[in-house]
């Protein structure tokens, strides 16, 4: 049987610094870091066994032979490879242990062709085995129990190869250490006794200082130092005091974790790396016993495992961690404390404004108040808004309306500064509050509504000879809007290089006004002269709404469409017509195509292609945009996620034309972040000490230069950045690092499987699953839930996702052709957010502002059914809506909902979710919902469909649903009571989950999963005859098996010949329904449990079927070929 | 479990800090109380893994309504816990022989009716290893009980249920003439907690309480096509059938009247029942030395500074 299990990744170790092997559950997987590919994966530990700890080792005397220790749980697993290159799997053994194991260390017999592997226990006992590897023979040697007092959650080996000694450090549940110290002779005894159990008195110290259990213990590699961290939430450093004696005394307490560490990791230098729950990887410096560094590859998911090499060849150090997120990562060493060297950063203070002001009332302050005297001749002045110029200038305009520029320059180990006023306006309504550039110019506006354009060649002059000349440039100016401030400027100029010299360059540029209009100004300029010849006002853009705000702008720049973004996220286009292109009249525009795809102020808008553009808003979403010149000018999203993990507001694009790379400025609170959009990996995190000060950042190749203010300061950063900073990442691109709540699967074309993911951490995860090379690629990751995500249900076109505060989301699905290598399929759905819908809040655009509301929702969605649409009846009531999709929703406070998705016809893409009717069915939450439709024989018009639902004390509710008039939907709520059926105790405790199936004979059949451990399938008969339109079902026949799981049953799927079931024992069974023909008669015989296993998902939360493929989610997906 | 996540405070959270329990498991044991009387008969009470002490709190307060005036109740606990009326507390690992003497002393008037263990290991998230280490208290606290219990005394103890439930099922039955598995309605949905109560305690024969809990050190060296075989092994019907016989007895608890430990309930309703203020409370029992508290106060010292 095929299974193939994503999840978690619990160990990781090097082979060589091109492979490295990691655990996912049982299998140990082989990846090529260079190559970027799995060279094997197999499975070593039997049942769903999941890998603790994975080592491997080569004997000086057969370097050719690598031999693997693989543990988890009581089971180790000895095998060998011969040759790295040929993989060449041989597996010595298998030996279950008679208890928990905690850590396997191999030790090398004198005897050429023996090795002893010693496996430490918890309860303080040790089991060692022989291996003769030329024999191929295994067998159990001696097993030592040490005396034992405590439970213990870690234990680590040393042995040392001089003295023949070796010691186990065990960890203890009170955070006590036990060091034992033994020689290795005690290990060969040569009795021909099958079990021995030796009572070792051997040499032992206590190691007292941590709280809570001991999490891990690590010795490095000459033994002479343990790192040891529990509870507490601190790794302490233990020293060997003396040679001989079994002495260690505190060396070090590393603290910086607030969350638990489970795994440590000596490093060369003397630094150590410990992989956290709160997904970071830090490294401390123990010396100095400072945090160096820390790596949030992880998205905040539990670190589970870190591992070190060292390639003596090119003494360089390679670390890998892996995590919760089924994602694994390696750095080499070197990159990333060389980053921490090449970045430098420099404070410069503002210059101070002399207060030349002598006006009464300065006076009178100054007569009163000493303080705000000396301040008030001195007054810093603060930045409002900055530009980088080039890599070493900077224009900035201030809060005292003076522009300056300043020049920064390294010389040596100094920066130096120089800083050149190059206006200043006394008048606060001539204020400076938006800047840009234009090709040879720069481009402010002001409060008034005028725009000062400085030639780039004026001030360069100046800040060359700033010292003998004292003329201020000159600027040209004009009036840019009618009334108000320019309160955005934008042009359309873009850094590419220019081969022809003109005489004259032509410029658009965009200046917009508080009143909701943009203004498209041609700009001629005399490079000759170097002076502004010609200012034209082409068009007027309107904002079709009253109050609307254009705060983002992009170009362009072979068609002339116009894309703007206002403050409330929706994106405009614009396109003048032919004919008002050459007409000299400026003309007012209106936009041909509008669209809402954010919720909040769209901060920047860059075009990636000639005909995709991005969209980055202040919530911290980022769109793909499709614009299709064809098609009047559309804008249709592509693909869209919350951007990164970190991201919480974007604010800009950086874009590197040389090397495709692409960039985006972020802020978290204070931290300004940049993000390399290609890799999906951070770059720098920069603390900004406050929330979103002024800022800029400037790019080249593989430098940044990051500027920002800091109480009354100017900071400079200086980035360089490597591409070598994160050596790999795991192929499948991670996934949920939480509990997935549910799973649907469907299949594809060329035997791909379409995975839909519902997981805690809020994300919706869209990907697949290539059914040829067994990998997961993830597609999409759907976020706009503000809590777990429980549910999902589909249908051809719409994909909808409840969860937690009473959240409902429908998507529609794209089908989309691509043809992206990675993916080795042609197409995949792509699914767009329609609208979304609060319970208890009223229908809300600003999602991500909910929970700070006060009325937050308190229930969740538990289930979710797509009805079918002909459910409906709308007799032309609200001819202006366009009927989508229908659907049932369950909720934790036992209440049944129907919603409807409804399109406006007259606007374009305005969906809304229309809730049709709501009603009280349960006193205690429903957690799980089926419908049946059923065949045509026993179909009325007012019964067309069967709702099943589930409660947590056990009841099963049956409800038989026609059509619905929606001119009178309270006859659905008042027919509830007589269309409903309520079957109690049908468990005992919860049922967890249920399905509806429909045999042969019309029958219906019901599975149901409980608490109690129980799978119970009913069979129901339905009335066909009947006269008062009352739901008439007869149970027929019950199967409850006296046997099966041993813990709540959580899963459970039917499709009226086989079931399957599983739950919180981890147990997957398929169950067979027995069928006799007698008389022609159809009758189920008996139900009959034929398969049982193990498997690796803990939590199992849903099961989804696709033809002969089956998957499993919990913590983890599993996939199972069943037939 | 099932689709429902786990869920942040709930109602039990909400009445725990109105009546003054110091967790919300308090309603565990008095709806585990309601199912099973598991208080009638006892006048000698052991709490093992007792901090903060709610427990605790439940049975003394039970105690003085059935007016047992003479009842004995110890709580014991590697943590310190904060004094509660009519309580004995020893602070101690359940597992040292100090300890379990210390218990012993403390009962004057012969052997212990009732032994309670909440206790619950820091949970890694990895539930392997989280359901192992339960099994493993479990079992050092029954091993503490067979020293403890008279006969027909009763044993009660939290399990995570997961792959080896039954073991520890089989294991219990041994020392035990009833037990059963139960479910408290207080316990959320999402969790795979559930409770051992054990009735009618008899010594095994072959049974003398030591301190140390040998397990079955049986090893097993698998070669070759075993491998295989064990690596691939789906268990087929007939075998499965007969090694799945023993299916605990389950049973849900708490009347229906109570809350629902998955449901939100409105604080409006709440108010009306109980006439007091929405206001948020504070906690009823703050921890005495809580084990991260170290790495709290260094991060904040720290954000200082900065």
């Amino acid at each position: 049987m095929e299974r193939y299990f994503y999840g978690p990744i619990t160990a990781i170790c090097f082979l060589s610094n091109e492979i490295l092997s990691y655990a996912q559950g049982p299998h140990l997987i082989l990846y090529h870091i260079v190559q970027r590919r799995i060279l094997d994966r197999r499975q070593l530990l039997p049942d769903g066994r999941r890998i603790f700890g994975v080592s491997n080792f080569v004997f000086p005397r057969h370097s050719e032979q690598r031999f693997f220790l693989v543990f988890g749980e009581r089971w180790v697993s000895v095998s060998c490879v011969n040759s790295l290159k040929l993989l060449e799997w041989h597996n010595l053994a298998l030996i279950r242990c008679s208890d928990w194991v905690f850590d396997v260390r191999p030790v090398e017999e004198n005897d050429d062709s023996r090795f002893l592997i010693l496996c430490a226990q918890s309860h303080h006992a040790c089991e060692v085995f022989s291996v003769n590897y030329t024999t191929q023979v295994c067998h159990f040697t001696t097993r030592l129990q040490l005396s034992f007092e405590e439970i213990t959650w870690s234990a680590s080996f040393y042995v040392d190869k001089i003295s023949e000694t070796i010691f186990v450090a065990s960890g203890c549940y009170s955070g006590n250490i036990k060091l034992f110290l033994f020689q290795k002779s005690i290990l060969e005894t040569t009795s021909d006794v099958k079990r021995s159990l030796l009572n070792v008195s051997s040499e032992t110290f206590e190691l007292l200082g941590h709280r809570g259990p001991v999490f891990c213990i690590r010795w490095n590699c000459t033994g002479t130092r343990l790192a040891t961290t529990a509870d507490d939430r601190c790794i302490r450093i233990w020293k060997k005091c003396t040679v001989e004696a079994i002495q260690f005394e505190q060396h070090a307490v590393l603290w910086d974790s607030t969350s638990r560490i489970w795994d440590l990791e000596f490093l060369p230098d003397d630094m150590i790396i410990a992989a956290c729950e709160d997904g970071m990887c830090r490294i401390w410096n123990i010396s100095n016993e400072k945090c160096l560094i820390r790596l949030e590859d992880h998205y905040g998911m539990n670190v589970f495992c870190t591992s070190s090499l060292i390639d003596h060849c090119s003494s360089t150090c390679f670390i890998a961690t892996g995590g919760a997120d089924s994602n694994f990562h390696v750095y080499r060493l070197g990159d990333i404390l060389g980053r921490q060297i090449d970045r430098y950063c420099a404070v410069f203070e503002l210059p101070s404004v002399e207060a030349k002001n002598t006006s009464l009332e300065c006076n009178l302050w100054d007569a009163s108040q000493t303080s705000i005297n000396k301040s008030s001749f001195c007054a810093k002045e603060s930045v409002k808004s900055m530009r980088w110029l080039s890599r070493e200038s900077l224009i900035i305009y201030t809060d005292h309306n003076r522009i300056y520029h300043v020049s920064i320059w390294k010389q040596g180990q100094e920066w130096k500064q120089t800083w050149t006023l190059l206006h200043h306006v006394e008048d606060k309504v001539l204020a400076p509050i938006s800047m840009t550039f234009i090709e040879h110019g720069i481009l402010i506006g002001t409060n008034c509504g005028q725009v000062l354009i400085f030639s780039l060649h004026d001030v360069k002059r100046l800040v060359q000879h700033r010292c003998q000349v004292d003329w201020a440039p000159r600027f040209h100016s004009f009036q840019a809007t009618r009334k108000g401030a320019v309160m955005n400027i934008f042009s359309s100029f873009e850094e590419k290089p220019k081969i022809q010299q003109e005489l004259f360059i032509g410029e658009q540029i965009f200046i917009v006004s508080p009143d909701g209009c943009m203004f498209w100004y041609d700009l001629l300029w005399n490079v000759k002269e170097d002076v502004l010849d010609n200012v034209k006002l082409r068009y007027i853009l309107k904002h079709p709404f009253k109050d609307g705000l254009f705060t983002a702008m992009c170009y362009h720049s072979s068609t002339f469409a116009v894309i703007c973004g206002d403050k409330k996220g929706k994106i405009f286009v614009y396109f003048p017509k032919q004919d008002q292109l050459d007409s000299c009249d400026s003309a007012v525009l209106m936009p041909i195509f509008s669209l809402q795809l954010h919720s909040d102020r769209i901060h920047c808008l860059s075009w990636i292609a000639d005909n995709i553009f991005l969209s980055a808003s202040v919530d911290g979403m980022l769109f793909k945009n499709l614009f299709t010149k064809k098609q009047d000018y559309q804008v249709e999203a592509l693909c869209q996620r919350k951007c990164f993990y970190k991201v919480a507001t974007v604010d800009k694009f950086l874009k590197d034309s040389a090397s495709h790379k692409l960039f985006l400025v972020g802020f978290h609170s204070k931290y300004l972040t940049i993000w390399d959009m290609i890799d999906e990996k951070e770059v720098i995190s920069v603390d900004c000490g406050g929330w979103r000060r002024a800022h800029d950042v400037w790019f080249s190749s593989k430098e940044f230069m990051i500027c920002f203010t800091r109480r009354g300061h100017l900071v400079l950063r200086y980035e360089c950045f490597e591409d070598t900073y994160s050596l790999s990442k795991a192929p499948s691109n991670g996934f949920h690092g939480m509990r997935i709540n549910h799973v649907l699967l469907m299949t594809e074309d060329k035997g791909n499987l379409n995975l839909i993911t519902c997981g805690e951490d809020t994300m919706v995860r869209n990907s697949v699953f290539c059914t040829q090379s067994h990998q997961v690629h993830a597609l999409q990751i759907l976020d706009s839930h503000i809590s777990g995500v429980q549910c999902c249900a589909m249908d051809e076109e719409w994909l909808w996702t409840g969860s937690g505060k009473d959240q409902l989301v429908v998507w529609q699905r794209v089908n989309l052709t691509f043809d992206s290598e990675y993916l080795g399929q042609s197409t995949s759905h792509y699914y767009h957010r329609k609208d979304m819908y609060f319970g208890t809040l009223d229908k809300s655009q600003r999602m991500r502002f909910v929970n700070k509301a006060t009325h937050v929702a308190t229930q969740r969605v538990t289930s979710c059914l797509v009805l079918p649409k002909y459910l409906l009846i709308r007799r032309n009531t609200v001819p202006s809506c366009i009927f989508h999709s229908l659907i049932f929703v369950t909720r934790s406070d036992g209440s049944f909902a129907l919603h409807s998705l409804l399109e406006k016809p007259n606007e374009s893409k305005q969906w809304t979710i229309h809730l049709l009717c709501h009603f009280k069915a349960s006193q205690f939450p429903i957690l799980c919902s089926d419908s049946l439709i059923l065949p045509d024989s026993l179909q009325t018009h007012w019964r067309k469909i069967l709702i099943f639902a589930c409660n947590t004390v056990g009841q099963l509710f049956i409800w038989q649903l026609g059509e619905i008039d929606v001119q009178n939907l309270s006859k659905v709520v008042n027919e509830f009571s007589k269309n409903s059926m309520i079957i109690s105790d049908m468990h005992q405790g919860a049922i967890h989950d249920l399905h509806v199936s429909i045999l042969e004979n019309d029958d219906i059949l019901v599975v149901t999963g409980g608490e109690d451990q129980l799978v119970k399938s009913h069979i129901f008969h339905l009335d066909d005859i009947c006269i008062d339109e009352e739901l008439s079902l007869v149970k027929q026949q019950s199967f409850v098996p006296n046997y099966g799981h041993s813990a709540s049953v959580t899963a459970v799927w039917t499709n009226g010949r086989v079931i399957f079931s599983s739950g919180a024992d981890q147990r997957w069974m398929m169950w067979e329904i027995k069928t006799s023909h007698d008389n022609g008669q159809f009758s189920i015989s008996s139900l009959q449990l034929c398969k049982t296993m193990l498997c690796n998902v803990s939590d199992i939360s849903s099961i989804s079927v696709a033809n002969e493929w089956l998957v499993l989610a919990g913590y983890g997906v599993e996939f199972i070929k069943w037939k | 479990m099932g689709r429902t996540s786990k869920d942040k405070r709930d109602i039990y959270y909400r009445k725990a800090k109105e009546e003054g329990y110091r967790a919300r498991s308090a309603y565990k044991l008095l709806q585990l109380d309601q199912e099973f009387d598991l208080l009638k008969d006892a006048e000698n009470v052991v709490d093992l893994c007792a901090a903060p002490g709610s427990w605790s709190q439940v049975v003394s307060q039970r105690l003085r309504e059935l007016c047992k005036g003479q009842a004995t109740i110890v709580a014991v606990d590697l943590q310190e816990i904060a004094p509660i009326e009519g309580v004995t507390i020893i602070k101690g690992d359940i597992t040292s022989r100090p300890t379990v003497e210390a218990i012993l002393k403390e009962f004057e008037n012969g052997m212990v009716d009732l032994v309670l263990s909440d206790g619950a290991p820091d949970v890694t998230g990895l539930h392997d290893l989280d359901e192992y280490i339960q099994s493993d208290l479990i079992l050092s606290a029954l091993n503490v009980a067979t020293f403890l219990l008279r006969r027909g005394g009763t044993f009660v103890a939290k399990v995570f249920r997961g792959k080896d439930t039954c073991g520890v099922f089989s294991r219990l039955s041994v020392f035990f003439e009833n037990v059963t598995v139960a479910k408290p309605r207080s316990s959320r949905n999402s969790s795979i907690e559930a409770f051992f109560v054990c009735r009618g305690y008899s010594r095994p024969s072959f049974w003398e309480p030591t301190l140390i809990f040998h397990k079955d050190p049986s090893t097993e060296v698998l070669q070759d096509l075993e491998i295989e075989q064990e690596c691939s092994r789906t268990t087929e019907s007939s075998e499965s059938q007969e090694r799945m016989k023993t299916m605990m007895p389950f049973v849900s608890c708490g009347d229906l009247s109570c809350y629902d430990a998955d449901m939100a309930y409105d604080i409006d309703r709440n108010c009306q029942e109980n006439s007091s203020f929405a206001t948020s409370l504070p906690p009823v029992q703050t921890p005495i030395h809580a084990a991260y508290e170290n790495a709290l106060a260094r991060k904040r010292s720290a954000q200082q500074t900065n």
